[in-house]
């Protein structure tokens, strides 16, 4: 479903990414660990289309995306901060991305725990609620390929069980390939057998770990 | 972010711009092949007299420039996060006095001035009014710039040494960029308009370039004539070019800290902010008493009055969609799609207008030349760049997560109509808002192409200063005032409430 | 936020629905008369008259010149109907160039030979005279120039008089006037002799005016407007009528004139009526822009100091003749192109 082949960038003079190679299958799903700067972020952002990679390939659903605009690569995207926009109501966020989301966009509020503040603006909720309602706006368009940045990050530990297993429902619902970009390996061990860590511009995979 | 519709609507922005902007200078370099072009290079090089005009008129811009920005960045880091009384009335009168024009300020200083010997004629006084005049436009744009810095740095700097250290270590090297911006507009602000030199009895250059044109209607020959100061315009223009986005940038983060209210020179600076607008009140309301003389003015100009807003506001309205959608493009613009944008700012008033003339004075179906229209287009051609540049740097402090999500999740129309546009609306808003009250004071361009019983209030502000009818001038002063005043506050509110 | 833009909108509209009005009876004129003493006159107007006077004013660089320029740029399609203009030279020469259409307005009927066109093309109301002005504090009574070459006295050092440019202006007009008077020879040496001496030559009257109130100069060439009015405000400043015992002085006076293929005749007409009547130049006179009447029994402003005026026996169109030589001249002696 998403495949890297020779994955090669550079920013602000440094080699991050180093010919990286990836395969995520349909429902499956792998998790990205690395230091601050190792460039996941950025692998994630080639992947949706926001930069372009200076060498290598990405094919996803078997077909080479690189003259394909982000929105036509239909994905569901959770963004490091958030980037909720602060004049559309958390609802209106969470329904953005076409009909599919707008009918489940309560649903998927609902489900994140934020209901009840379906229309206030991001700037009235916490930083907490708001990474809730990034993800909800992920996840609400059941698309069959997810990236995730660190979706669990300033979460409550509870919060954070309850969070990571609603994206393995939904991600086991759609059948979908995740690609999930996590700071530590206590985040990743909650969901996924697949590790790998980036390091060097490389990606080299961690032994499985059961859940 | 690839989309039929946003491109075209972008590209629609910049066709109009340049038909605003670009159009009335365009039709001078038409015009001046018609001229005999030795006769063209010999009026472009200043003769002596020429020469020495404009020299006085560059150092006047630059010594007017350097005394705007000492003030307004002195008070906007007075007032950064400090709530004293003094900083709240700098800032507050650093908002409102934004679009008071530099004429008005002429009002309060003539009769201080009167008791010197030279009855204040002279550079050094019109510098001293005009650079008061234009301190809150620095003010704005510092405080603008103070937002990006984060507040450990100015901890670290109290920690480790005395204020002034903070003063030149940590402060102006921050601040310097924003400085040089506001000096290249003032600068550019100055050098373009001659009312206030001329309201002290000296002749700037851009006054040659109005009398020539008014003496000839030579369209060639004022291309010619203004060569000189349109190239010391844009080479003014290019500390704007750089430091404006320190301006734009993003703020840098919302941590409490103590005020630098404590350094003596920032509070003169504060205090310079106040002080003229004090005394403009003072003045004005001094010489507009007794009230019958203020009500005996009033509905004389009523006209006039309702001229400066109606073309103000249309001059507002055209510029907000143009910002909006031109300044989607400076912002990503190149080198040279940031001179082609800016460029404008650096020809004279006079040199608008009478584009202006020469390009509508003639024989067509339907043109604007002698209605009220000639006004908001001289007004866009001269002030159109200044909405673009607060609206490309309101978007460049956007977060760019926010348009890169819009793109992720939705059709490029989707994202621009719902994303993109909501989201830069306010810096258009805001431009749209400074171009207002800048077509509101504009003169220069005005003085040429005023059509038959659609005189403004500045024009006749500008001309009963000349008659020293001060009661009369009073009362229109205040009028201008509160107009101007209010519309700057309405900017300032939306920006605060929105960045 | 939707509340300020339905309030924007609402603020457009009224000022939309400014620009509808009744079909109202309108005349367009172009005045180099001081804004602030026409103003009242053509309120009067439209008082009397109910049409709306529509007015271009001039602005203090380019006064009656650039007036003139647009009304000869505007050829093609005329804008204004009237030139009401502060001086002669300008209505003359839009004259020559076929731009002036010939009107007989009823009030002209009173006005003697000389304040009018021979074809009807203009007609004058009002004079303003060129003076000297002289600073009483720095000059004695006997000290004071009666003349205008007694600014080539010794007792005078050059850079402590002053003189407007003479290219532009009234200043101009003298210099055409004298031309006429004396003959270009003796004139230009006049000029060149001012020159030799070091006299200041300035931007303005007003300046001319200032310098000679501040005492930075002792005395100077003006226009009697100027001079009255630093007079009326207190100042230590004597005006001087130059010739009156010989060949008298330059008067300046106001003009009216209608412009070829203004499209709005009989209101053009009215406007001009009411601007030739007796009580409009005394409305002018009165207010201090001018100070005498164009007619023979007219007043004559009291701050001149004399009942009666000698006027320069040169006509307007002979001093018109001589502008454009005269310039040419001036343009050379004072190094300006």
């Amino acid at each position: 479903m998403i495949e890297l082949s020779g994955i090669r960038k550079t920013l602000g003079g440094r080699r991050v990414l180093d010919g990286v190679d990836l395969r995520v299958a349909a429902g499956e799903c792998v998790v990205l660990t690395g230091d601050s700067g190792a460039g996941k972020s950025t692998l994630l952002r080639i992947v949706a289309g926001l930069e372009a990679a200076e060498d290598g390939h990405v094919k996803l659903r078997g077909v080479d995306v690189a003259t394909m605009a982000p929105h036509e690569r239909r994905l569901g995207v959770q963004f490091q901060e958030s980037a909720l926009w602060p004049h559309l109501t958390l609802e209106e966020n969470v329904a953005f991305s076409g009909k599919a989301a707008k009918g489940r966009a309560l649903q998927c509020l609902e489900r994140a725990g934020l209901r009840e503040l379906a229309g206030r603006r991001p700037g009235d909720v916490s930083g907490g609620e708001a990474r809730r309602a990034a993800l909800a706006r992920a996840l609400a368009a059941q698309c069959d390929i997810l990236l995730l940045d660190e979706p669990l990050t300033q979460l409550q530990p509870a919060a954070r069980l309850e969070m990571a297993a609603w994206i393995r429902e939904e991600q086991r619902a759609a059948g979908a390939a995740c690609l999930w970009v996590a700071h530590d390996a206590e985040e990743a061990a909650l969901l996924t057998p697949r590790i790998y860590v980036l390091a060097g511009g490389r990606l080299t995979e961690r032994e499985s770990v059961e859940r | 972010m690839a989309g039929w519709l946003p491109r075209i609507l972008s590209g629609l922005g910049c066709v109009l711009f340049m038909a605003l902007s670009w159009a009335p200078l365009a039709a001078w370099v038409a015009a001046a092949p018609a001229g005999d072009v030795m006769e063209g290079i010999r009026l472009a090089v200043p003769d002596a007299r020429r020469g020495q005009v404009l020299l006085e008129t560059v150092l006047y811009a630059a010594g007017s420039s350097a005394l705007a920005v000492m003030i307004g960045a002195g008070g906007a880091a007075y007032c950064w996060r400090c709530s004293t009384p003094l900083a709240g009335g700098a800032s507050a009168a650093a908002v409102a006095a934004l679009p008071f024009p530099a004429y008005l300020h002429a009002l309060a200083w003539l009769p201080v001035f009167a008791a010197l010997p030279s009855r204040g004629a002279g550079w050094i006084t019109a510098g001293w009014v005009q650079g008061l005049a234009l301190s809150p436009m620095a003010f704005l744009l510092v405080r603008t710039s103070l937002e990006r810095m984060d507040a450990r740095w100015i901890d670290a700097a109290r920690v480790f040494g005395p204020d002034r250290r903070l003063l030149a270590r940590v402060l102006t090297p921050t601040l310097g960029g924003a400085a040089l911006a506001a000096f290249s507009m003032a600068f550019l602000l100055t050098a373009g308009d001659p009312a206030v030199a001329s309201l002290f009895s000296r002749n700037a250059f851009a006054m040659e370039i109005f009398a020539d044109f008014s003496a000839t209607h030579d369209a060639a020959r004022a291309l010619w004539l203004s060569t000189p100061l349109i190239l010391v315009g844009l080479v003014a223009l290019e500390p704007l070019r750089r430091y404006w986005p320190n301006i734009a940038q993003r703020p840098g983060g919302n941590r409490s800290m103590q005020p630098l209210a404590g350094v003596p020179y920032l509070a003169a600076g504060a205090v310079l902010t106040v002080l003229p607008v004090l005394m403009l009140l003072v003045a004005v309301l001094r010489q507009s008493w007794p009230p019958r003389a203020f009500w005996a003015a009033v509905p004389l100009s009523g006209r006039d009055a309702l001229t400066s807003a109606g073309s103000a506001a249309a001059a507002g309205l055209i510029a907000l969609p143009v910002s909006l959608l031109a300044g989607r493009v400076v912002w990503r613009a190149s080198k040279l799609g940031w001179w082609w944008m800016t460029a404008p700012l650096a020809a004279p008033g006079a040199l608008a207008g009478a584009g202006l003339i020469w390009l509508w004075n003639r024989e067509l179906w339907w043109t604007p030349y002698g209605t009220f229209w000639m006004l908001p287009l001289a007004a866009l051609a001269r002030y159109l760049p200044v909405g673009i540049l607060v609206a490309a740097a309101w978007r460049s402090r956007l977060d760019p997560a926010l348009l890169e999500a819009a793109a992720v999740l939705g059709p490029p129309w989707q994202a621009f109509v719902k994303v993109e546009v909501p989201l830069a609306a306010p810096g258009a808003v805001v431009g749209a808002v400074a171009v207002f009250a800048l077509a509101l004071a504009e003169l220069p361009a005005t003085l040429l192409i005023s059509p038959p019983g659609s005189g403004t209030l500045s024009l006749r502000i500008y001309n009963y200063l000349h008659y020293g009818a001060s009661s009369s001038v009073a009362a229109l002063s205040l009028c201008l005032m509160a107009g101007a005043g209010l519309a700057a506050c309405i900017a300032w509110r939306i920006w605060r409430r929105l960045a | 936020m939707l509340h300020f833009r339905f309030s924007f909108a609402a603020l457009i509209l009224v000022l939309a629905g400014c620009g509808k009005r009744p079909v109202e009876r309108i005349v367009t004129v172009y005045v180099s008369v001081d804004q602030v003493h026409a103003e009242p006159v053509l309120r009067a107007f439209e008082r009397a008259s109910g049409i709306r006077a529509k007015a271009v004013f001039d602005v203090e660089a380019a006064k009656a010149t650039g007036l003139a320029n647009r009304i000869a740029a505007e050829r093609s399609r005329p804008q204004a109907d009237v030139f009401w203009n502060s001086e002669f030279v300008q209505t003359l020469r839009l004259k020559q160039e076929g731009l002036l259409e010939p009107a007989l307005p009823a009030s002209a009927r009173g006005l003697p030979e000389t304040a009018r066109d021979k074809d009807g093309c203009w007609y004058a109301s009002g004079a303003r005279f060129r003076v000297l002005i002289a600073n009483t504090k720095k000059l004695a009574e006997q000290e004071r120039p009666r003349e205008w070459a007694d600014f080539l006295a010794g007792r005078f050092r050059g850079p402590d008089l002053a003189i407007a440019l003479p290219l532009f202006g009234t200043s101009a007009d003298q210099a055409a006037a004298l031309y006429a008077a004396w003959g270009p020879e003796r004139a230009r040496g006049l000029y060149q002799k001012l020159k030799d001496r070091s006299v200041r030559v300035v931007d303005g009257n007003s300046v001319v005016r200032d310098l000679v109130v501040q005492g930075a100069a002792v005395a100077g060439w003006t226009d009697s407007d100027d001079a009255c009015g630093a007079v009326a405000e207190g100042a230590a400043v004597q005006v001087i009528l130059p010739g009156q015992e010989g060949e008298g002085t330059l008067e300046i006076p106001g003009t009216v004139a209608r412009v070829k293929g203004g499209r709005h005749v009989e209101e053009a007409r009215a406007l001009m009526d009411f601007l030739l009547r007796p009580e409009s130049e005394k409305m002018l006179i009165d207010s201090g822009f001018y100070q005498a009447s164009v007619r023979s029994d007219g007043a004559v402003h009291p701050c001149l100091g004399r009942r009666q005026v000698v006027r320069l026996k040169a006509g307007l169109e002979e001093i018109s003749k001589q502008l454009e030589p005269s310039r040419q001249d001036m343009a050379a002696i004072f190094g300006r192109s």
